[in-house]
């Protein structure tokens, strides 16, 4: 059950989300079902306004992933606070196949790691990024695995899933 | 998709036997041979190189209640005063150079146990869209001994440096054999 | 410790020193490579390098049903395997809404808290075995192998679990189950007198790691610091009790706070712990109720189409499943969000401006499992 300060926290984060982000679209997540209390929708940009006012509100960056669909990728960022009044805000941004999304580690340093993984992964290019490169796979790695056009994958061939 | 530089370092097992005992000549020195394989496998020292899940049932057969030390066998932190590489967990891309260098690094003679279910053949790890890992430590090493399981047991890991030590004085020193012995002997 | 805040790097290029810390090190709990460039004894910078333990989980996840993803789980970070178990099918209950009888919970909650002292064991000692004191980490194995014995005879394994099944758990604990839980916690609680004796009071101990390591609350938030490393440095986060999941709630337990932030304060996190795990076991043992063990669902699950976040508290820190399912048996994405790639990241921070020693000291007392980084 949200207790009264969570409410009040989700009305603020609400009204300066919308005020910030006039683009985009901000709901009220299910918790019970997705673990989210906001939800913000922006496609291309807008990560650095969410990560300023986050940070404003002491929220910490849990993290930043990535998915990708057949013809965009969905980066997708978690924040959560530390302190009372829990709350977690997930932010969507869509992105098409080409793009370079700006990278928040000026504001969160500790996104350095997790946009490097991204590239590692996807081949996602973050711009004004401290250090871009590879991270898991070997350096000389040509290829990005977890693409679905890499490899073995639902949209390149069937899976038998009993078998797998 | 493999790391291209690098060419496997296989040595084939003729290469490496130690001594050959139809040669009358040399007699007398495949006694001394015998003598000192008898030396080495009483002393096998390990090099501590776990990489992933299995290293912690190593270490745990190292500790105090299954107790490698009885058997003469020190944990060694570099590869300059090893005997045996146990390889313990799944090998990656991206670790094959590291592996191939400390492989080098030991001087001989030296063996090569593959523990655990990875190092054997990919393990749980290995399937037909995998890109990042080795499927198995003998593609790139020569393995001697191969002991199953995810982890397995620090009983198991101990029955591989027995077996290893089988191995090494061709069937002279047998702990299975002994075992059986003693039992024999103490139901009569 | 010096206080070097300006580094002229081209001043004293010519006495900089590159080290290699790792990938095959005793101390480095893994396959993890530091990249130290040292002036003398004093570290300059600390890169590590991660990566050696790659393993693929994620694109595996993609290739397998969502019950054949079970053994991964335990096996991203094999110290908190169970609890790992748990938070995945957790994860994937809360997406599918399915409800677990309450024994189920008793259970996980009993068997994850073992997991957890065993893993606080493994954690404790090896990093005071880095440090040098050998005896303590010989007597936590021996604790931990009592543990393990426990926890084999109702899971069948003692490292790599896969125990938890969607609805509940796969064995029904015994009569035996809980005297030997009972009778073990009595036992450790005799030895943590040994344990205070040997290491908290042992003037070389606390020589070497007060005021050593720090990790300013700043720093944390900035970096997603989470565990033991967080609430030694003040800040009370814990997401059994911020954001609670389970029968966790209903249990009364403190979560141990300190304020330095320095080796010690994270050592003293871990062993108070250990004892509120130990409070937590003997509350869930006493009002175990009877039912049964798994709820009906189907052999193959097909969950509805969406994302799901679910965070729980590993022995390291906040751990976070991201799953995306498009309706059907196999998973489209499923993003584990560990502890350890963010603990270690601080590293990059807080190591420069001290002495090589203390770098040991700190990254043992982060208690990082490299497979959880490289997954």
């Amino acid at each position: 059950m949200p207790t009264e300060g969570q409410k009040k926290l989700l009305e603020e984060l609400k009204n300066s989300f919308t005020r910030a982000l006039p683009e985009g679209r901000i709901t009220s997540g299910d918790y019970a079902r997705t673990g989210c209390h906001l939800e913000v929708r922006m496609s291309d940009a807008g990560m650095r306004r969410i990560a300023r006012e986050m940070k404003e509100r002491r929220f910490h960056l849990e993290t930043i992933t990535a998915v990708d669909f057949p013809d965009s990728f969905e980066l997708v960022y978690l924040y959560s606070t530390y302190y009372q009044d829990f709350c977690r805000v997930i932010a969507r941004i869509l992105i098409s196949k080409e793009a370079s999304p700006v990278s928040v580690s000026s504001i969160y340093p500790g996104a350095c790691w997790l946009e490097r993984e991204i590239y590692d992964f996807f081949g996602i290019r973050f711009t004004e990024h401290p250090d871009l490169r590879r991270i898991l796979n070997p350096d000389n790695a040509d290829y990005f695995p977890l693409l679905k056009t890499f490899g073995k994958t639902k949209l390149t061939e069937e899976i038998d899933d009993i078998l797998c | 998709m493999a790391v291209k530089e690098c060419s496997p370092v296989y040595v084939p097992h003729a290469e490496r036997s130690l001594e050959t005992k139809g040669s009358p000549a040399i007699l007398g020195f495949a006694v001394l041979q015998d003598l000192l394989n008898l030396a080495r496998v009483n002393s096998l020292w390990p090099m501590t190189f776990g990489i992933a899940c299995c290293s912690i049932e190593m270490m745990a057969a190292g500790m105090a209640r299954f107790d490698l030390d009885r058997f003469g066998i020190i944990f060694r932190s570099t590869p300059r005063q090893s005997d045996v590489m146990i390889v313990a967990g799944t090998i990656s891309h991206k670790f094959v150079p590291t592996i191939k260098t400390l492989w080098e690094q030991m001087p001989g003679p030296k063996w090569v146990i593959a523990m655990g279910n990875c190092a054997i053949s990919g393990g749980p790890f290995a399937y037909e869209g995998q890109y990042a890992i080795v499927n198995g430590a003998d593609k790139i090493l020569p393995v001697d001994i191969y002991v199953p399981g995810c982890p397995p047991r620090p009983e198991g890991l101990i029955q591989g440096l027995l077996q290893l030590q089988k191995k090494i004085t061709k069937g002279t020193i047998d702990a299975n054999r002994r075992a059986e012995k003693a039992a024999r002997r103490a139901k009569k | 410790m010096l206080n070097i805040k300006t580094i002229d790097d081209t001043s004293i290029n010519e006495r900089v020193y590159q080290l290699n810390l790792g990938p095959q090190h005793p101390s480095t709990h893994g396959v993890l490579h530091l990249l130290l460039k040292l002036d003398g004894e004093v570290v300059i910078s600390a890169d590590p390098i991660v990566g050696y333990s790659h393993r693929g989980h994620e694109k595996m996840a993609e290739n397998r049903i969502w019950e054949q993803f079970l053994p991964n789980t335990s096996r991203i970070d094999y110290l908190s395997g169970l609890i790992y178990n748990q938070g995945y099918c957790m994860a994937v209950e809360k997406m599918c809404g399915i409800e677990v009888p309450e024994r189920a919970e008793y259970i996980r909650v009993i068997t994850s808290e073992l997991n957890r002292i065993s893993s606080h064991l493994l954690g404790i000692m090896a990093f005071v075995m880095d440090i040098g004191a050998f005896t303590p980490f010989l007597y936590g194995w021996d604790d931990r192998e009592h543990v393990l014995d426990i926890l084999e005879r109702v899971t069948g394994s003692r490292l790599t679990y896969c125990y938890n099944r969607f609805g509940g758990v796969r064995n029904d604990i015994d009569q035996e189950f809980c005297d030997g839980t009972r009778r073990f916690i009595d036992r450790l609680r005799g030895r943590f007198k040994d344990y205070h004796n040997l290491i908290t009071e042992n003037i070389i101990f606390i020589k070497r790691t007060r005021g050593v390591g720090i990790i300013p609350e700043e720093t944390a938030l900035e970096f997603g610091v989470t565990g033991p490393s967080l609430r030694g440095s003040g800040v009370a986060y814990d997401v059994r009790k911020n954001e609670p999941y389970s029968v966790y709630p209903g249990f009364k337990f403190e979560i141990p706070v300190r304020k330095e932030g320095d080796v010690m304060a994270r050592y003293q996190v871990r062993m108070a712990e250990m004892e509120q795990s130990m409070k937590i076991i003997e509350q869930a043992l006493d009002g175990l109720p009877q039912g049964p063990i798994r709820a009906r669902v189907p052999r193959f699950i097909d969950p509805p189409a969406g994302d799901c976040y679910f965070a729980f508290e590993s022995a390291r820190g906040a751990v976070g499943y991201y799953i995306v399912s498009d309706g059907t048996r196999i998973p489209y994405r499923i993003k584990v969000r560990t502890p350890s790639f963010s603990n270690l990241f601080v590293l990059t921070r807080i190591l420069p401006g001290n002495f090589i020693a203390d770098t040991i000291a700190t990254l043992g007392s982060i208690d990082v499992v490299v497979p959880e980084i490289d997954r």
